[in-house]
């Protein structure tokens, strides 16, 4: 399967996105507050569906998927499409492929990880949090 | 007329009065946006020594913005003659800081925006928080973007949502929306 890596560098507004799949990097980090959270993330998602529906077709199993996520700040309408990411995502898991989410949050911000572990109340796919010091 | 220097002396002192850090009136679009969020950022730095309320603060002010430039793209979207000239403050006393932000709405959609505002402020924690993952996995529950920040905003401050409408016209009124973050 080739698929060329998805890479967006931060923004005042955006965050990075590193989806490197023959690296094994799946990232996002920074802030997340686009003027228009669908203009953005629709083609994050485009990219995201086209990697898990090559992952289930050719029936690869590659090293295990850690999906960084790493919000100093993301807007609650970025917090539909990471749903829809990690519900993708959550469909590889299902199918036997190795994916863990990894959120890290800030020691100062505790409102961060809470907002992981209402992610992980939704989905079965595997959460791990980070704590990074200030 | 008003005298312009009084005016601007009266407000500067009733700013300094209200402990206001920082207020803004004008047009939200994402530059005035972009350029608040960083001085409110320094801001905090300067005036907060608790890194997890300067945080919180600033996540809630992100939210609050956020808030008023969707409300006023959907308002512009029903109606082109929607007034945009809103206010946003930022002020604190001994015990909270107050973010409060007012902009025009249509005096139709008041009723649904009271209801809105009175529902979350009926939930307890784990109920905001149950109602925001409905959301976020159901996007035709939450009718628009605004109603998720408002939800977001509710959860991490902390507190009830302040609310008060000021009848302008038959067709407009003026929106207050304020949150208060409690300084520990």
């Amino acid at each position: 399967m080739i698929l060329q890596p998805l890479v967006l560098a931060a923004t005042e507004s955006t965050p990075h996105i590193l989806f490197d799949p023959a690296r094994n990097i799946f990232e996002i980090k920074g802030e997340s507050r686009p003027e228009n959270a669908k203009a953005f993330y629709d083609p994050v998602i485009d990219w995201v569906k086209n990697f898990c529906s090559g992952v289930k077709d050719d029936k690869l199993h590659p090293a295990k998927l850690i999906f960084v996520i790493n919000f100093d700040y993301f807007s609650s309408s970025s917090a539909k499409y990471l749903m829809n990411i990690f519900a993708r995502l959550e469909e590889l898991h299902k199918n036997k492929i190795q994916v863990e989410a990894k959120w890290y949050y800030n020691e100062v911000d505790i409102a961060m990880k809470e907002s992981g572990e209402e992610f992980k109340k939704l989905l079965t796919l595997p959460f791990s949090f980070e704590l990074l010091r200030h | 007329m008003i005298n312009p220097n009084n005016f601007t002396f009266d407000i500067h002192q009733k700013m300094r009065e209200n402990n206001v850090l920082l207020a803004f009136t004008g047009e939200f679009d994402m530059k005035i946006i972009n350029a608040l969020i960083t001085s409110v950022k320094l801001k905090l730095v300067e005036v907060e020594e608790a890194a997890r309320i300067q945080k919180k603060v600033y996540n809630v002010m992100v939210d609050c913005l956020e808030t008023i430039f969707h409300s006023y793209e959907t308002a512009q979207r029903k109606n082109a003659s929607y007034n945009s000239f809103s206010i946003f403050t930022l002020s604190r006393d001994a015990g909270f800081y107050y973010l409060i932000s007012g902009n025009y709405i249509f005096n139709d959609t008041m009723e649904a925006r009271k209801k809105q505002i009175d529902k979350i402020n009926a939930l307890n924690t784990d109920g905001k928080k149950a109602l925001f993952r409905d959301y976020i996995v159901d996007d035709t529950i939450a009718d628009q973007d605004s109603d998720l920040a408002m939800l977001n905003i509710a959860i991490k401050s902390g507190n009830v949502l302040g609310y008060e409408f000021k009848k302008v016209d038959a067709n407009n009124s003026f929106y207050i929306f304020q949150v208060k973050i409690k300084i520990l």
